[in-house]
């Protein structure tokens, strides 16, 4: 008896062999023909087809109007609230604040709950604010900006209670949240993306996850969601891809190998919603489209070495004896002296692209790296850096472009928000 | 019956054996379908209607050419307001002149 079942299962298992073997060819064919299909398509990039573009740039000079200063650590996150003139900062110190980026007044402070907060994004509508951080978890807060008169707001409650402004606090990730966003246009649907490998989709409307979106192999770093389709989302990993997902579908819609060796840290969708820009921790960009799936366009590193050299703008990672040949540097020399030796290890840590944000039309590219701490302005089209936006003395965690495109605030480790417009 | 002719130590091996075969024939399985998942995915990839990068550059240039953007002022003009260019509200300066003191 078990003889012949011994004599069945081998039998089973050749045939297995058999049809494995048949599955592995039909993958390998099919993946040549389709690395072939898309070879065929790379026939042009952005740069070699820039002069198709009327409008020439030469250089381009954003104003510091605002410093905003209150934060006593870093400045994690920032976030614009629909107005275009209110934005929400988080901050290391443990702390949220709203501002009015036009006259630099705090209008609203929430504690956190997370203290380790990493990440934050405000609703569509404007009254709520996301967080995300060490502690795994998603939290939500009600702002009571409304409107935009001036309004009072004491971090204490009538009776002398601390007021606490809490929505939702979505626990599931089994790590650090490294990003996260509410969906395009939605006040509810929230895409968080985590360490442990997975993004999960949250609804504060029905309290808890609605879907969760395996398929990394390394920790997710950063996402992006499409500003014209609100199903769609971008995520990007330390195992180099980027991963393009719809909300209606478990699995990945689309994959792309970002950089070679290095991680893929931070995402941007384009504001046409049919490209991405993916950056990475070599310092590399690369655009890719969706609609000819595959990279259009590469910015590179060098570009940007060149620039800061020609134009005296120092790497934060150099000794303080050669900063004081710097002006600017010799400002910053003061305020982060202290915190050189924290300074270095977390560009360590985290090195080239920390930050990066699109213009309203998208030909400005506005980025940040770990070797400085101006903000680089790169022409989308033809790859030429146009300008910096020099004022920070510390890295520059987070750039954001206002909804009407009119302002511009960076985000720093420096412990404050710049505001910056034409 | 052929197994009681059999001393019981090999009807031990000959179980053992079938047991380890049905774990890797289950493996097995699971490896095929996973490679029959994958392939369905290529297959669906390859239905992909793909543009070329030439005309995705074309569509992204001409999408900056016709969006306004404020931060262009030398192809846009500049805005009308700019409210963070909002006059500061200060107090006017007390000059010495204007306060008599009677």
């Amino acid at each position: 008896m078990d003889s012949q079942a011994v004599a069945q299962q081998m039998e089973i298992s050749k045939l297995l062999n058999k049809q494995i073997n048949v599955a592995q060819m039909e993958c390998k064919n099919l993946t040549i023909q389709l690395s072939r299909i898309k070879q065929n398509g790379r026939d042009a990039t952005l740069q070699s087809l820039a002069n198709n573009c009327g409008q020439s740039l030469s250089t381009v000079n954003l104003r510091r109007y605002r410093t905003l200063k209150g934060h006593f650590d870093k400045v994690a996150d920032i976030a614009w609230l629909p107005d275009g003139r209110h934005i929400v900062s988080a901050s290391q110190d443990g702390f949220l604040l709203v501002w009015d980026s036009t006259n630099g007044f705090k209008k609203e402070l929430i504690e956190l709950d997370d203290p380790w907060v990493m990440c934050c994004d405000v609703s569509h509508d404007g009254r709520l604010v996301a967080t995300g951080g060490l502690e795994n978890a998603c939290i939500v807060y009600k702002m009571s900006i409304k409107g935009t008169g001036p309004q009072q707001q004491s971090p204490l409650g009538a009776d002398g209670s601390r007021k606490s402004s809490l929505l939702s606090v979505f626990k599931g990730h089994k790590e650090y949240i490294s990003g996260l966003s509410f969906l395009a246009g939605s006040s509810s649907q929230i895409v968080t993306c985590s360490g442990d490998r997975s993004s999960i989709l949250w609804d504060t409307t029905k309290g808890g996850q609605v879907s969760t979106f395996y398929g990394h192999l390394g920790d997710v770093l950063s996402l992006s969601p499409n500003p014209t389709d609100p199903n769609i989302f971008v995520t990007c990993s330390c195992d180099r891809r980027a991963l393009l997902w719809d909300k209606r579908s478990p699995v990945s819609v689309r994959r792309y190998v970002s950089a070679d060796n290095c991680d893929a840290s931070v995402v941007r969708f384009f504001p046409d919603g049919h490209s991405f820009a993916c950056g990475s921790d070599d310092g590399t960009i690369k655009l890719f489209d969706l609609r000819s799936d595959g990279d259009i366009a590469t910015y590179g590193i060098e570009n940007v070495r060149q620039y800061a050299m020609h134009n005296n703008i120092a790497p934060i990672l150099m000794s303080p004896k050669s900063f004081s040949s710097n002006e600017e540097a010799k400002i910053a020399m003061g305020s982060i002296a202290g915190s050189m030796e924290s300074s270095l290890e977390s560009s360590i840590d985290n090195p080239g692209v920390i930050s990066m944000s699109f213009s309203k039309s998208g030909r400005l590219m506005l980025t940040s790296y770990a070797e400085y701490s101006s903000v680089m302005i790169t022409d989308t089209i033809t790859g030429q850096i146009l300008g910096s936006m020099g004022g920070h003395s510390d890295v520059v965690s987070s750039i954001c472009v206002s909804d009407d495109g009119l302002g511009v605030a960076t985000g720093s480790r420096d412990y404050t928000v710049n505001i910056w417009s034409v | 019956m052929q197994s009681s002719s059999q001393s019981p130590g090999s009807v031990l091996e000959l179980q053992k054996q079938l047991k380890s075969l049905v774990r890797v024939n289950r493996m097995k399985m699971m490896k095929l379908e996973r490679l029959k998942r994958y392939n369905e995915r290529l297959k669906e990839s390859l239905q992909i209607d793909r543009i070329k990068a030439s005309n995705s550059s074309l569509i992204i240039i001409d999408y900056t050419e016709r969006t306004k953007d404020f931060l262009l002022p030398s192809i846009w003009g500049k805005p009308e307001m700019n409210r963070f260019n909002a006059p500061k509200k200060t107090r006017p300066k007390q000059s010495s002149q204007c306060c008599v003191i009677m």
